[in-house]
């Protein structure tokens, strides 16, 4: 798919693609290449010795038996996940496209769990299953089924699935209503005159017209359950017990840089062009009272670890250690809030908002720019920029938190705002999204500009930034979540405490070596650390879904 | 709007550079991994040296979890970055020890500092864990602790046993359990850090060795030796306690602790520092604390326990008057006051004997009743080659291996034999690779 009317000049593209360029050669392409080079070689921890031994490395990895295990326990764990996150969200999707009274209510409440940090959110269900105090465990203790993840293995098999449904169903969702109210309302309508009931209707008509949709998220999915779900397996069953939740990235070092690899291109190219034409809508009491019932049940599943994590906030430590733990919040609301955390929580945020945002802004600053030079310009090299940008989504993330961590260092920006942010800002994904969007924005507007004697950058500014606004919204936000949530970088890379985040507070409240956490304050630090993104998330819905939807107006 | 943003951001940033200190002192980075309330304890320390003199300034940083701590100082030594201190959980002793060139062992630093540092002031199972083969210290005990066995003195009572009189033996554990259970609780005793527990310390209580080589001590080239017949033997009879939940699985780590704390089991292994979140869970009980069952058909036992924890190690490739700073930093550490209070307030082993006398003075242990059973239990008898600690090459990960397997034996779907045969072999794949990294 290529434009036909471009704009000429060889200067403005290269200019305009080079910020995208330098970031992702000075901090991807250059330690990758460190970390490939790694690979062949046997070294010691702190690199003083090393030796060239081809490819020992692979076939001493390929041999382990364990190593091979792990693949097909990889394969069964994301077909359950993506099977079960996104026939759920769907049938929350299609309730919710169905009731009138309510809808916002309803989005609002389903998308939190978005909003929440992969590592918290592990500690979060490991606090639910706990086979002594979890309220979760607890509950199906009472109903016979002695639930105990720490030695049963499909217990573990289990909580991490649930674990990794729940974070992604919210997302799934969104998107999946976002699909369904671009279906235009007459084809159903004349169908229903037909006299197809609504299940016939779903399955001939709804469904085929959701498959982009659904086929998009499947991908999604499946990355997402392959690559994502390292931080929830980590924090709640450590691979344990014995192997049986030992999934392939598991064996990986730590990773987390630039996790966001398999969900940004979450936002597929427009499906559909809404006609906006509303039509009568089914007058059905009965099934909008299912649908409402449907909704709710799905709000309580979504909203219910949220609810435990407040509740806890506002008990005492020993009260929590209890079987079982109480559901209803207690009097330690404040001073629990009052002492989450030994640095000031309005720093932590501060800095975690600092980040967060210039990630978001700086990647979608940087991709639009870079976007725009590769599809509305021809220039020398163009393609090979294109695929050396693209390139950086098949690197391998987790090898090169070290040697970027060296490269950062050598260029002075360790404990800087950034050397927290820059590295992070590169995104191929972002570049890719735009380049997607703008191949659909009709031909006739960037001509009848030129004819008009706009320049391309007026054309960029005056049509094409005001064109992508919804798309601007729902990278925003994908961002903004991202930046947020990040934690093994800001780690890495700071040793001075005015750069302390929020989410390496709730760690370093979590890390206590030989004694027990304070969970009420953990959990008041968690609560108030998934404030901003819900706010975002919440605040920026509307757009965020339209964003999806459609784009022409 | 995006102005405005900007705007913020230069006035965050400029404010941070106008709060940085004139360094006027040398700073001095010591990097570690403790959270919670002890990471302020580790700041009160690094604040009263800092108010002893004005040449240096100890900063504490707080890193992450052990393994982040560790990950974290060795990409930072890789780009020149690395802090002057490191605290490395005892598991990454040898990985450490193998790095000459990195480290600057603490017995050459307070040597070429002048400064007075005799092995001999320190626990004996203490310096033997962190010594070279010439009984030379390579790094700083911090923060090292030993299991023992907590116990709930209150349902001792109710089931007709002597609150004072914990079993010492696992014969004894056993009937003791069983009538436990009969009096309605709800299980024997579960324990945390299976393999520090019940396979290393079990090893060294015996007098059996965990490897060849002295446990490693002695050589890259040591092979592990955990399915000897005492081995093989505990670890059944675990495998039928699970069963009859006179033992009871809790996972990981010290993820058991809730099993104690709301009185399904009777008995609990953890470490000494756990005494302090024992203290402030156990709501409705009295409990006490006891060394570790022993085997008595076994000869010598129980020999001693040996520790876990951490040391602080010293890295190479910053000017040497800052050195003198860190020498003069450990200096302070060994203070009998300085120790004793962090031993009393945190759990952990007084690392020094000056210190341990002091807190025996200060009355502290006949207020705080079986807060001195680790040092007596860490202190039985000299150790030996097999009971001096272990030092093995990617022991994080034989952990995990050896962790692993022993869950396949407490869900009934290997034998002990299997497992602990199956942990040796991947174990030792392990410590040839490390071997191999090595040489």
């Amino acid at each position: 798919m290529e434009k036909r009317a471009v704009f000429h000049s060889v200067w403005l593209p290269l200019a305009l693609v080079t910020p995208q360029l330098i970031i992702t050669f000075v901090f991807f392409v250059w330690p990758a290449s460190q970390a490939l080079y790694q690979s062949v070689l046997l070294e010691d921890a702190f690199g003083l010795k090393s030796e060239f031994v081809w490819f020992d490395n692979f076939t001493h990895l390929f041999r382990n038996r364990d190593y091979l295990d792990s693949f097909s326990r990889t394969a069964v764990f994301s077909g359950l996940v993506a099977g079960l996150a996104m026939g759920l969200a769907l049938l929350l999707a299609v309730m919710a496209d169905r009731v009138i009274k309510g809808a916002t209510g309803y989005k609002t409440m389903l998308i939190w769990p978005y909003a929440v940090a992969p590592a918290v959110a592990g500690a979060l269900w490991v606090f639910m299953f706990n086979p002594r105090i979890g309220i979760v465990a607890y509950m199906l203790q009472s109903f016979g089924y002695d639930w105990n993840h720490q030695i049963r293995g499909e217990d573990a098999f289990a909580l991490i699935t649930v674990a990794a449904v729940w974070k992604q169903i919210s997302y799934n969702f969104v998107f999946f209503l976002a699909g369904l109210q671009a279906i235009p309302k007459s084809l159903i309508e004349a169908a229903a005159i037909d006299g197809a009931g609504p299940t016939k209707r779903f399955w001939t008509i709804i469904f085929p017209l959701l498959s982009p949709t659904t086929f998009f998220l499947l991908v999604v999915n499946i990355v997402y359950a392959f690559f994502d779900t390292f931080g929830i397996v980590h924090a709640t069953t450590n691979g344990g017990p014995a192997k049986a939740t030992r999934s392939r990235e598991f064996r990986g070092p730590v990773r987390d840089l630039d996790g966001h690899c398999g969900r940004a291109h979450r936002r597929p190219v427009p499906l559909y062009r809404a006609q906006g034409v509303v039509l009568m809508v089914e007058r059905r009491p009965f099934a909008t009272f299912i649908a409402h019932m449907v909704l709710i049940l799905g709000i309580f599943v979504v909203a219910f670890p949220i609810w435990v994590t407040f509740v806890a906030s506002t008990h005492h430590a020993k009260d929590i250690m209890t079987a079982p733990i109480p559901l209803w919040p207690g009097t330690q609301l404040f001073n629990n809030y009052r002492g989450a955390g030994g640095v000031p929580m309005w720093r932590m945020m501060t800095n975690s908002l600092v980040m967060a945002l210039v990630i978001a802004l700086g990647k979608i600053f940087v991709s639009f720019l870079a976007a725009f030079a590769i599809v509305y310009f021809r220039f020398p090299f163009r393609m090979a920029v294109f695929w050396i940008i693209f390139m950086t989504l098949m690197l391998p993330i987790e090898v090169r938190i070290v040697p970027t961590f060296k490269v950062v260092a050598d260029l002075g920006l360790l404990n800087s705002y950034a050397g927290l942010t820059i590295p992070l800002i590169a995104s191929a994904t972002a570049t890719f999204l735009f380049r997607q969007f703008f191949l659909t924005v009709p031909d006739e507007l960037a001509e009848a500009a030129r004819i008009d004697g706009a320049g391309p950058l007026k054309f960029m500014k005056d049509i094409l930034l005001p064109l992508s606004r919804t798309n601007l919204a729902a990278l925003f936000v994908i961002m903004f979540t991202f930046g947020w949530n990040q934690y093994l970088w800001p780690l890495l890379m700071t040793t001075d405490r005015q750069y302390l985040t929020v989410v390496m507070g709730i760690q370093r409240m979590i890390n206590v070596a030989d004694t027990d956490p304070q969970w009420p304050l953990v959990m008041a630090a968690v609560i108030l650390a998934m404030l901003p993104p819900v706010a975002v998330v919440v605040l920026m819905q509307r757009w965020f879904i339209k964003g999806l939807v459609d784009t022409e107006k | 709007m995006l102005r405005r943003f900007w705007h913020a951001v230069a006035g965050v940033s400029a404010a941070v550079f106008l709060t940085a200190p004139a360094a006027a002192q040398t700073e001095i980075q010591w990097w570690h991994a403790m959270g919670g309330e002890l990471g302020q304890k580790v700041d009160a320390i690094a604040a009263g040296f800092n108010a002893t003199q004005k040449d240096y300034k100890i900063v504490p940083v707080f890193k992450g979890s052990y393994t982040e701590t560790m990950t974290g100082a060795i990409a930072a030594f890789r780009a020149k970055q690395q802090p002057h201190i490191v605290q490395v959980f005892e598991v990454g002793t040898a990985t450490l020890m193998a790095a000459k060139g990195a480290v600057y062992p603490v017995f050459q630093l307070m040597k070429d500092q002048g400064l007075p540092f005799d092995p001999k002031n320190y626990l004996p199972s203490v310096t033997g864990y962190y010594s070279d083969s010439a009984g030379n210290m390579l790094s700083f005990p911090f923060n090292s602790s030993t299991p023992v066995m907590y116990y709930n003195k209150t349902q001792f009572k109710k089931a007709g046993l002597d609150p004072e009189a914990p079993p010492k033996t696992w014969p004894e554990l056993e009937a003791m359990a069983k009538k436990l259970q009969a009096s309605g609780v709800k299980c024997g005793f579960t324990t945390a850090w299976p393999s520090w527990v019940h396979i290393e310390n079990l090893s060294a209580l015996h007098n059996v060795p965990i490897g060849t080589k002295s446990n490693g001590f002695d050589g890259l080239d040591t092979v592990l030796q955990i399915n000897s017949p005492l081995h093989v033997k505990h670890i059944t009879a675990m495998g039928e306690w699970q069963k009859s939940k006179i033992f009871d699985y809790g996972g990981r780590q010290s993820a058991s602790a809730p099993k104690f704390y709301t009185q399904e089991c009777a008995m609990y292994m953890n470490s000494s520092a756990a005494q302090a979140g024992v203290r402030a869970n156990a709501k409705d009980f009295e409990f006490g604390v006891a060394m570790l069952p022993y085997y008595p058909d076994v000869k010598g036992a129980p020999q001693n326990s040996i520790i876990g924890g951490a040391t602080l190690w010293v890295l190479q490739g910053h000017p040497k008057e800052t050195y003198k700073g860190v020498g003069q930093f450990f200096n302070y550490l060994s203070q009998p006051e300085v120790q004793a209070k962090w031993h009393q307030e945190t759990g952990y082993l007084p690392v020094t004997l000056s210190s341990y006398e002091l807190s025996k003075t200060q009355g502290y242990y006949t207020k705080n009743p079986g807060t001195d059973v680790s040092i007596k239990q860490m202190t039985l008898n000299p150790p030996t080659s097999n009971s001096k600690g272990l030092r093995f090459g990617n022991f994080v990960q034989i952990r995990d291996v050896i962790e692993e397997e022993l869950e396949g034996v407490w869900s009934g779907k290997k034998s002990a034999k299997e497992a602990l045969d199956t942990s040796v072999s991947r174990g030792n794949e392990l410590l040839r690779r490390f071997e191999a990294a090595n040489k």
